[in-house]
């Protein structure tokens, strides 16, 4: 059982870890440059010069792979940051008052799960126009839910220890009592919630790239890329299909580091 | 009765926060909204004339309350693009949406709970973390991107299915089943993959009850504690994450919509972004919520058939 | 003599870990004669669940049965039976917690008749009429309400009934009560502990009952069975153990039941614990706690001895009965 479990984890770093170090080499080199096009190699396969092969304008693929790997990561960590600031303020507040302040928030939380997944998204970038701040934004939100949730019951459930009692016969204040005493003692579950998020927004970005919602030009991005490969699927299969199993690495990688790391946690 | 009480007041709480977020995040538009739904070319007697149109001369309380008052009326406004009542528009496409979500979770039911059990069953085989895995990729595979794959495959590959279109139930059913077919797996498969992994975990915490013990002991073959047992209990639990796949779905089916070119509400909530025809989309993005909300409270009835404990707790 | 109805002869029972396999259940024998209510005793820990689970063949996945035999009416019980067959049909058994060992979603008649469904060809109304019957051995009123309700409307003693009657519907020849009145109050207890007493008599079948609890055991049980540490330590008539105590650990457990006489002195307790599995060596394993201890019993594993049924494995009997002392263990140990 327990090297199973551990399988898990192991693949979750291989996976997470390959692609960290993808997005960080692209930050001092690409195989080319990813806008630059090749207009008489258009959708080519893979191939000695084009690892990955070419797009529909003779780019190459394997570059803007690694640069949309920098647009992923950089929505994956700024969203995480504002769902989990979000979700720390909403979800201890509720988790530790109770009540109507408790009611009040989770009203609001189930008001914004009435609007499932992308859907949230989708109504932010229609609003506002879309561009890489408000993918950010709107995904970011998009997470507050779960993030909220988890945060509460960790509060919740802490509210009842002992050492939470003595120190607030103690006469700790609220905001010590939250975030010296309970915090540190959920950073476990809190982990967990962000690594499940970080995939998340990699799934919830590349669908909102590709219905076109998303990032703009110049930035690459997966999501984009499997929509500008849409139309070539007959033609050139390689393309859409590297593109998706990337995406799905990225996600399966933080999944699985997620299920691991809660897995290690359950055991001690 | 005071759950179910609590249940519905609760429900009408968020129905209201939900219209709140919906209109005034529609109000805060940078700018005059009539201005950027026309465009800057607009002249100012335009401008005037839709702003009277979509009644922003009157204050927002009002507006608000009209609003509200018109998603109950089915009285929205027209919209912009189609030049028609919203209701109507979305009478149109609302056919399309449902038959796509509801067979997809057909499909979702009558695979994931075989599946559910026969992997909670493997557990201790050495096989598990395979069958385990496969699970976790069901739920990281862009939806989407798993509907090229089968456009590729049984579409253009094998020509067993439509690649993209629909055909009306009424002009030839079998094509309609046909065009459904590939969409409904594309948007399932994510759901299956997560309701298996829960019921695996439920059916697993379950095998180790006293209860099931004690129906060992009266000599009930293990099939039979399974089928009779077990997967009763474990069935409550899952019962909790239905109401989210069912959201879900209908997340799923407005990107997997666009992947197919099937005139649902999913492809018109793109077109009506893109032509940013606001009544349009407010109107529909209020009714899927409300729709999500009605579920949810749908779900909390059906665990007081399943669960006779909550009954006398009320 | 006539043929015991259940027989045990040398089980081990491994537990598989994940630091190795230990043995849980070491070189367990007992007879169990017709008619006869046999009690299991000893603290927690020390094997008496194991011992019922596995003569039901419902041991846990990491645990297995790894030598001996059992045998029940003759027959001899293995991997190769029925076991479908024999449990809740031949044997049935009795779970301590009443409160969790009933399924909270079937009703208390589904749940009750389930053993007559797999083992009879009655009919649903000759099921139910049966049903009735059983539930108002055990003392239960109202049975075709109860019959459609569902666990949670019960109380805790109701609920221990209803699991009583279940194990006794089919008429089984051997009932296991693993721990039945640990779980309730006192009371319900002695309810619960008279039903036992007077559906046993009238039934004429054979009970094993489990307890840590002496007072109990001595109120119903024709014979007593003392463990410790997986292994059984001392089993003799309950007049005769309890009158005359061979072993320290028996000795120990009487002491320390409190009774009226012994008001107003301290509780006896027997100092340390049960060894965890991973501890257990050869020799006595009561060694540590043992006030009588000597040289030989760290090395030596006392085997079991006596007379006129009443049995023990200490190494004092062997000196009480003028059986030497091993020299060879004396001067091993001023070896180590």
């Amino acid at each position: 059982m327990r090297v199973k479990k551990n399988l898990s984890l192991h693949i979750g770093y291989v996976l997470v870890g390959s692609l960290t170090l993808l997005m960080l080499v692209s930050l001092i080199y690409t195989p080319y440059d990813p806008n630059q096009m090749f207009p008489d190699e258009r959708l080519q396969g893979p191939s000695m010069e084009h690892w990955m092969g070419t797009d529909n304008f003779g780019r190459d693929i394997l570059s803007r792979v690694m640069e949309g790997a920098q647009t992923a990561f950089l929505i994956g960590a700024l969203s995480v940051a504002i769902g989990l600031s979000f979700g720390l303020l909403l979800g201890s507040m509720s988790g530790y008052f109770g009540g109507w302040i408790d009611e009040l928030i989770m009203r609001l939380i189930d008001a914004m799960m009435a609007l499932p997944g992308i859907l949230f998204a989708i109504v932010l970038v229609a609003v506002f126009n879309p561009s890489l701040t408000i993918t950010i934004i709107a995904i970011g939100i998009m997470s507050v839910p779960s993030f909220t949730r988890i945060i509460r019951s960790c509060f919740v459930q802490a509210k009842e220890f002992d050492y939470v009692k003595a120190s607030k016969a103690k006469g700790a204040t609220h905001v010590r009592l939250m975030y010296h005493h309970i915090l540190p003692n959920s950073l476990s579950p809190i982990i967990v919630a962000i690594t499940l998020s970080f995939s998340s927004s990699v799934l919830a970005e590349s669908g909102l790239s590709y219905l076109g919602l998303g990032v703009q030009p110049p930035f690459a991005s997966w999501g984009r890329m499997l929509k500008e490969a849409q139309p070539f699927i007959a033609a050139t299969p390689s393309y859409i299909v590297i593109v998706g199993v990337v995406i799905t690495c990225m996600v399966l990688g933080f999944n699985l580091l997620s299920d691991g790391i809660r897995d290690a946690n359950a055991r001690k | 009765m005071k759950r179910l009480t609590y249940k519905l007041l609760s429900s009408i709480l968020t129905l209201f926060i939900v219209t709140l977020l919906i209109f005034f995040m529609f109000q805060v538009l940078p700018g005059n909204p009539a201005q950027i739904i026309l465009g800057i070319d607009a002249d100012e007697a335009q401008i005037k004339q839709l702003e009277q149109k979509l009644g922003l001369d009157e204050p927002l309380t009002t507006r608000y309350m009209q609003w509200v008052q018109g998603i109950f009326t089915g009285d929205l406004g027209e919209s912009l693009k189609y030049q028609m009542p919203v209701i109507d528009v979305l009478k149109q496409r609302v056919p399309v949406t449902l038959a796509l979500a509801l067979s997809s979770l057909v499909l979702t039911a009558l695979l994931a709970i075989p599946l559910g059990i026969f992997i909670a069953m493997k557990q201790d085989k050495w096989y598990a973390f395979v069958l385990n895995l496969f699970t976790q990729l069901g739920i990281a595979i862009p939806s989407f991107w798993f509907g090229f794959l089968l456009i590729y495959l049984f579409g253009v590959k094998l020509g067993w299915f439509p690649t993209f279109g629909y055909t009306a139930w009424s002009e030839n059913p079998m094509q309609a089943i046909r065009s459904f077919i590939l969409p409904s797996v594309a948007i399932a498969v994510s759901n299956i993959a997560v309701v298996v992994r829960y019921l695996r975990n439920t059916i697993l915490d379950q095998t180790t009850m006293d209860y099931v013990r004690t129906a060992k002991s009266k000599g009930v073959k293990d099939h039979q504690v399974m089928s009779r047992h077990i997967v009763r209990n474990a069935f409550i639990p899952v019962l909790t994450i239905m109401g989210m796949i069912v959201a879900d779905t209908i997340a799923g089916s407005i990107i997997i919509e666009n992947v197919f070119a099937l005139p649902g509400l999913g492809s018109l909530l793109i077109q009506s972004i893109t032509s940013r025809d606001f009544p349009l989309i407010q109107a529909l993005v209020s009714y899927i919520a409300i729709f999500v909300i009605v579920i949810n409270i749908v779900i909390d009835l059906l665990y007081r058939i399943i669960d006779p404990r909550i009954k006398k707790k009320g | 003599m006539t043929q015991p109805l259940f027989e045990m002869i040398d089980v081990d029972v491994a537990f598989h870990l994940k630091d190795g396999t230990y043995k849980a259940l070491d070189g367990i024998s007992f007879e169990i004669q017709q008619n006869e209510i046999v009690g299991i005793v000893g603290e927690s820990g020390c094997g008496k669940s194991l011992t019922s689970l596995t003569m039901m063949n419902l041991l846990h996945r990491s645990s297995e049965r790894t030598a001996g035999k059992m045998r029940l009416n003759g027959k001899v019980l293995n991997e190769q039976t029925d076991w479908h067959q024999i449990r809740g049909n031949e044997m049935a058994m009795i779970f301590q917690e009443p409160m969790t060992a009933l399924n909270p979603l079937m009703t208390i008649g589904k749940q009750m008749t389930e053993s007559l469904k797999q083992h009879t060809n009655l009919s649903k109304n000759e099921r139910k009429e049966k049903a009735y019957e059983v539930m108002r051995e055990v003392g239960l009123s109202r049975v075709e309400t109860l019959y459609r309700s569902y666990p949670h409307e019960l109380s805790g003693g109701m609920r221990q009934r209803v699991v009583i009657a279940m194990a006794l519907i089919n008429e089984p020849d051997l009932i296991i009560a693993d721990e039945p009145t640990t779980a309730l109050d006192v009371t319900i207890q002695a309810q619960i502990l008279h039903v036992f007493k007077s559906v046993m008599k009238k039934r004429q079948s054979s009970l094993v009952f489990i307890s840590h609890d002496l007072g109990v055991i001595k109120e119903i049980c024709d014979r007593v069975i003392v463990m410790y540490a997986g292994r059984i330590i001392e089993t003799g008539a309950v007049e005769d153990v309890f009158s005359h105590p061979k072993h320290p650990y028996t000795k120990g457990l009487l002491r320390a039941i409190p009774t009226y006489s012994k008001r107003g002195y301290p509780l006896y307790t027997i100092p340390g614990t049960v060894p965890p599995l991973q501890e257990r060596k050869n020799g006595c394993l009561f060694v540590d706690r043992c006030a009588e201890r000597m040289p030989q019993c760290i090395v030596d594993r006392p085997f079991i001895t006596g007379e006129l049924g009443h049995y023990a494995s200490c190494h004092l009997i062997y000196e009480e009965d003028g059986v030497d002392a091993d020299d060879s263990a004396r001067k091993c140990l001023q070896n180590i």
